[in-house]
């Protein structure tokens, strides 16, 4: 059987969180580490090394946008899908250019954000 | 040889000693000057040397090893963001005229957020922050950044123009508010602020959206009250909002089924008209005579009422193409006992609405009916045998109501009327005319323009305060010369004003 | 403040219940906030910054949060923790989502959230605070719009 995907979700709002979690159950992944702020997700993310990351942008510490600069530095191939509640082109095309392979805004329903992460997956 | 490594090191510690001292030179010299001073390298990394007033214009404290572009990040928008990466990307790269790059630097002037203690975004600072190339060689420093704090000459600019054209504002509405006697500016502020408040109240507590629509009606007629009141002492600044405010509300009446969102201009006026009533009482308290006792002689009061009436017909002539000349000669305003004054002027000012809305024809019918195309209205009083009377008289022949009323009369008529019928013959309508201003009749079913209602509504308020005074309303007609309405109250046994102060 | 701004937020606030509940909320008429404090149970506040200064809060009972947080963690019991970050990524979300509108020039903060009944929200003197009731199922809550 293959490997579960290594999934690390960051977001400093714990129901999103879980919500995440509970929406992408279902599918082969193992949820290997959660964040709160910024500067968390970059130290996790350099123990954990998941495969694919959900990530806010407005967060305390660091934003999503600075974090997804730090952990492409620490590892260019990580899939990392923005959560953010900013639906705006101009913060969409940023989060895209730094690296973002998928963006996703909030408020998601269930088949939003798992149509979002099978794409990435494919 | 042993000579040659003496040489060496006495040189060595010699440079080294000079080495301190330039450092130390160089941090003295960084920690006076009062800008931003700090030092880039190829990476765009802060060196560690800067001056000292650089974390605290820029509100950081870690400063060395971190990417400048890392410091602005967040704190100013994402366009200016990703303008200053490519401008620093042009300034690293030597091929490019550095005075001609200078161009595109989006940091000339900037704003820069910072959070405050709760995390709450709130201060703003004006930074100018410009770059030089270091041409040094050898070196690991590639620009040279300066910034400069201007947030308080910016924010002195800023103050200093809002004051200028909050200055140009106030002067103009203060020049109208003068003009306007103090009395009726109070009675105005005082209508305005609880109409206002009463369209707070009705708004507030209505949230179940089955009832909007039944409260429309009260906030055309708050609106109604409130245009009028402007409109009586000509404060165009404020009719200006009102009757865009009165208009928002008569679209609401088109919509079958309003929701919450369709009240939301309503509501933005509403706010407006707050603060202009606000800054209307404000401006009051520069007016000298304020602080005085409300209560003024009649002499005063009474050449206020034809004020209002003069205004009133300026204003209604303006917008209905009508031409009227008002005489009072005959109009004894010290006459006008105490109790009633208030009566008398709602009286006045009511029936001066209803017969230039009903009674008086346009400047350009008049003419073809060869007629004087100036329509004279004329207000007399008299006191004689313990009665008071009021005298209103026009010359018009425009008896439209009988167009909206006839069928009321037909259909609705309720209460009791024992006075002998007039012949409609001698004047067509006279009938439905002196039925309407029986006070213990009722003839409104939502007929005609809302403007015509609200003029019937104002004048039903008035016809049962006057039933309540005791007073009688008759009309009178002479064939095609002229209607006059009048209004009689009983003056024996009624009790002397108080003592007024002298004018 | 222009019809526009409350236009977005309330369009923001009903899209919210609608993607995240599939239930509709309703806004009644928005009012201007006078002194009378609106604050219930809890409170998300968020600043605005950039080219608009000002803030906006949703306050919300308990009772509405604990319902809300259940329907969308499907969970029969959910946690103080969970009602408190509900209200703050509520006031998050629906702030974020006139970004939209505004452009990245609009900036928003983290939410801070305000447990029990406080006094008020302090809200700047000189700018008009507007109230937008809301209603979801028979709960009422309210968003309060005060940008410059």
């Amino acid at each position: 059987m293959a490997q579960p995907v290594k999934l690390m979700i960051v977001d400093d709002s714990s129901i999103i969180r879980k919500l995440i979690q509970n929406y992408l159950n279902e599918y082969h992944i193992e949820i290997v580490g959660e964040a709160g702020d910024g500067k968390s997700a970059v130290e996790l993310f350099r123990v954990l090394r998941p495969d694919l990351v959900t990530m806010d942008i407005v967060m305390p510490e660091m934003d999503g946008l600075s974090v997804i600069d730090e952990i492409r530095k620490i590892d260019p191939n990580v899939k990392i899908m923005v959560v953010t509640a900013l639906s705006d082109k101009s913060t969409g095309i940023e989060a895209m250019k730094r690296g973002a392979k998928s963006y996703v805004v909030k408020p998601f329903t269930p088949d939003k954000l798992k149509n979002a992460f099978v794409k990435l997956l494919q | 040889m042993d000579k040659l490594m003496d040489n060496l090191t006495e040189q060595f510690i010699g440079t080294a000693k000079d080495l301190n001292l330039s450092t130390e030179y160089l941090i003295g010299l960084l920690g006076q000057v009062d800008i931003g001073l700090f030092f880039l390298n190829r990476q765009g990394i802060i060196s560690g040397q800067y001056s000292a007033s650089l974390p605290q214009i820029l509100e950081e404290e870690n400063l060395p090893d971190r990417p400048f572009l890392d410091i602005l990040d967040g704190r100013i928008p994402d366009k200016a963001l990703r303008e200053t990466r490519e401008y620093l990307d042009l300034m690293l790269d030597r091929e490019h005229d550095e005075k001609t790059i200078d161009e595109l630097n989006p940091l000339k002037a900037i704003e820069v957020f910072s959070k405050n203690e709760s995390g709450l975004w709130s201060n703003v600072k004006n930074l100018c922050i410009a770059f030089r190339r270091y041409n040094m060689e050898d070196t690991n420093i590639a620009l040279v950044g300066l910034i400069r704090d201007h947030t308080a000459s910016v924010e002195l600019a800023k103050k200093l123009e809002e004051f200028e054209k909050w200055s140009r504002k106030q002067m103009q509405w203060m020049i109208s508010l003068l003009h306007i006697d103090i009395p009726l500016l109070k009675e105005f502020v005082a209508v305005i602020e609880y109409e206002l408040g009463r369209i707070d109240l009705i708004i507030k507590s209505t949230q179940k959206g089955a009832e909007y629509t039944a409260i429309i009606p009260r906030l055309v007629r708050s609106a109604y009250q409130i245009n009028s009141s402007a409109v009586i002492l000509n404060l165009d600044f404020f009719t200006r909002e009102t009757f865009l405010f009165k208009n928002e509300i008569n679209e609401l009446k088109n919509l079958a089924e309003p929701s919450g969102h369709d009240f939301v201009p309503i509501v933005m006026r509403l706010g407006n008209m707050h603060s202009m009533l606000k800054e209307i009482k404000d401006l009051m308290k520069h007016i000298k005579g304020l602080d005085h006792s409300l209560r003024t002689t009649r002499r005063f009061d009474g050449g206020l009422i034809i004020r209002l009436v003069e205004n009133l017909i300026n204003h209604l002539t303006e917008t209905t193409g009508k031409k009227i000349i008002l005489k009072y000669h005959d109009f004894d305003y010290l006459g006008i006992p105490f109790k009633y004054r208030q009566i008398v002027k709602e009286f006045i000012i009511a029936l001066t609405r209803f017969v230039i809305e009903f009674g008086i024809e346009s400047a350009e019918k008049r003419k073809s009916l060869n007629v004087n195309p100036f329509a004279t209205i004329e207000i007399a009083s008299e006191l004689s045998n313990n009665i008071y009377t009021i005298r209103f008289r026009h010359d018009g022949n425009l008896i439209r109501i009988e167009r909206i009323l006839q069928q009321a009369v037909n259909e609705n008529y309720k209460g009791t009327d024992n006075a002998p019928v007039n012949d409609e013959s001698i004047h067509p309508g006279s009938e439905v005319l002196r039925l309407f201003l029986n006070p213990d009749i009722t003839m409104l079913e939502n007929r005609g323009t809302s403007e015509g209602i609200e003029i019937m509504n104002d004048f039903e308020i008035v016809k049962k305060k006057l039933k309540i005074h005791g007073g009688r309303i008759k009309v009178t007609f002479t064939s095609e010369s002229f209607c006059e309405y009048t209004i009689t109250f009983p003056v024996i046994g009624q009790s002397e004003p108080p003592a007024q102060n002298s004018q | 403040m222009k019809e526009t701004d409350l236009h977005f937020f309330i369009d923001s606030t009903l899209n919210y219940f609608d993607e995240v509940t599939r239930e509709k909320a309703q806004t009644g008429i928005p009012y201007i906030k006078s002194q009378d404090p609106v604050v219930l149970d809890y409170t998300g506040i968020i600043g605005i910054s950039g080219k608009r200064k000002g803030s906006v809060y949703i306050t919300a009972s308990q009772d509405m949060l604990i319902n809300l947080a259940q329907l969308i963690l499907n969970q029969s019991s959910v946690s103080n923790e969970d009602v408190k970050d509900l209200i703050g990524e509520i006031a998050n979300t629906i702030s974020g989502n006139v970004r939209q509108a505004y452009g990245s020039d609009f900036m928003i903060s983290v939410p801070v959230v305000v447990e029990g009944h406080a006094k008020d929200i302090r809200m700047p003197d000189d700018v008009q605070a507007f109230v937008i009731p809301i209603t979801w199922r028979s709960f009422q809550s309210f968003l309060v719009v005060c940008l410059e």
